[in-house]
């Protein structure tokens, strides 16, 4: 009788776990043969090679970056190399802790803050004063002293970046940055009519 | 000849149109330079005043200066860059647990607390600043009130206001704006634009992703409640991660986070006040 207890308790574990790990795992596909990164930084050392398609699970993302598995192998390639699986979960307006025309959102007093608030708000012209007083204490010897003490650097050498349009199904539309044909790629093979629009805004 | 008849043919068409339609193109015409006049420098900071006077009214600012201090830093910081002068623009912290920011025309920004305590470094911070920074630089939210006030008033019924209610008007509209959201493509533009400012400015460009990495993991938590508003108003985090890898993960996937050095003061100054 024991060793079947065991086996129904061991069966349960596995399935919780890899219940679990399905859960966590986001299965998604590779849309270019990439190498795999053993960090997420160019010229790190290759740990694997992915091909168009193939099956990956999404195990972390970082910047630019994400870890991917696929059956044997792991490592990081850019976001760009692989269909990104949407994770949002639909929020339900029923539970989202607020009470009726209140700000309160638990006894804690911690306060939310809700489209309807912002509508309704008395406006508080004080407040922004106060804000105002404080932002322009800040000298531009301060932010020249607390970039250097930070070594926050200006760069001039930043390349420049086309804007990505976005079709209406909400497909991003690629404008290929490796040549100037101005043609277009992308997972979902949507073609971008227009040219991509010169940034106009130079800062 | 016959050219000459179909010309003069054409010209009393267009006559006749222009007649009809004169006054009433006479009235846009001028409620549109009127509008125009709303959109100086002086205009669009009274009406990014009003707009701040209802979010404060909404929701205090935090009472710690150290705090504060810190995020104006790091906002200044970034605009130091810009040709405006740095006294255009105020920071503040207000005082939500919700994750979520705002930025108001004439360089008003405030982030809430519950964003920052989901933040892990000051290039993070900055990221999230050069977002808001990128919706005032592109005029953002003046584009859409000026849209909306053409299509709600007249001429006549502009005009018999005063100034300050004109501009108390535009501000009504930039609230609900912001309690609406902008268009995708706005979202996805200041994505891309706060990337490129976190560049220039010294900081890391891709911790942009990372807070998009950061939101992406917030909004997957079934029925957060300090995500809906944002959520609400912008499109998903996702997407706005597939949309700004594609524009700059190669551009930009290769720069350093700025260094350590400023790892103590974002612990110090704001991780630990939180």
């Amino acid at each position: 009788m024991l060793p079947r207890k065991i086996f129904i308790l061991v069966t349960i574990a596995i399935g919780v776990i890899s219940y679990h790990s399905l859960a966590l795992a986001q299965q998604t596909k590779a849309i270019k043969a990439v190498d795999l990164l053993a960090e997420p930084t160019v010229g790190a050392k290759k740990s694997g090679t992915l091909t168009v398609g193939q099956a990956i699970s999404v195990l972390e993302k970082k910047g630019f970056w994400v870890k991917v598995q696929s059956s044997n192998q792991s490592g990081w390639v850019k976001l760009t190399d692989i269909e990104l699986p949407n994770t949002v979960t639909k929020i339900d307006p029923l539970s989202t802790g607020r009470a009726s025309g209140g700000n309160i959102v638990n006894t804690a007093g911690v306060r939310g803050l809700s489209p309807d608030e912002l509508k309704n708000a008395k406006p508080n012209s004080a407040a922004v004063d106060q804000a105002t007083q404080i932002s322009q204490s800040i000298t531009t010897t301060d932010i020249a002293g607390f970039a250097s003490s930070g070594g926050v650097v200006t760069r001039t050498n930043v390349p420049e970046v086309k804007a990505v349009k976005i079709s209406n199904s909400g497909n991003v539309l690629r404008q290929d940055s490796s040549s100037n044909t101005g043609n277009v790629s992308g997972s979902n093979a949507t073609i971008n009519p227009k040219p991509a629009k010169k940034d106009s805004n130079e800062w | 000849m016959v050219i000459n008849i179909n010309f003069f043919k054409s010209l009393i068409v267009i006559s006749f149109f222009a007649i009809a339609n004169a006054s009433a193109q006479q009235d846009i015409g001028a409620l549109a330079i009127q509008l125009q006049k709303l959109d100086s420098p002086k205009a669009e900071k009274e009406v990014g005043y009003k707009t701040s006077s209802r979010i404060l009214g909404s929701t205090p600012l935090v009472k710690d200066q150290i705090l504060s201090k810190y995020v104006i830093l790091v906002g200044k910081l970034l605009v130091s860059n810009l040709p405006e002068q740095p006294n255009l623009w105020t920071f503040g912290v207000l005082d939500s647990s919700d994750i979520n920011a705002f930025a108001a025309p004439g360089g008003y920004i405030f982030l809430t607390k519950g964003l920052l305590k989901q933040l892990d470094n000051e290039d993070q911070l900055a990221a999230v600043i050069a977002h808001e920074i990128a919706h005032i630089k592109l005029k953002h939210y003046s584009n859409v009130a000026k849209k909306q006030m053409l299509a709600e008033y007249s001429l006549k019924s502009l005009n018999a206001g005063s100034e300050d209610s004109q501009l108390e008007a535009m501000a009504n509209a930039t609230t609900l704006i912001l309690a609406r959201g902008l268009d995708k493509q706005s979202e996805f533009d200041a994505d891309r634009e706060a990337s490129k400012l976190l560049a220039k400015a010294g900081y890391d460009p891709s911790a942009m992703a990372d807070v998009l990495v950061m939101l992406e993991k917030n909004a997957a938590r079934p029925n957060n409640p300090s995500m809906s508003f944002l959520l609400s108003t912008h499109p998903s985090p996702t997407q706005r991660l597939q949309a700004l890898a594609s524009c700059c993960a190669d551009s930009f996937g290769n720069m350093n986070s700025s260094n350590q050095k400023t790892k103590s003061r974002f612990d110090n100054q704001l991780k630990s006040r939180l």
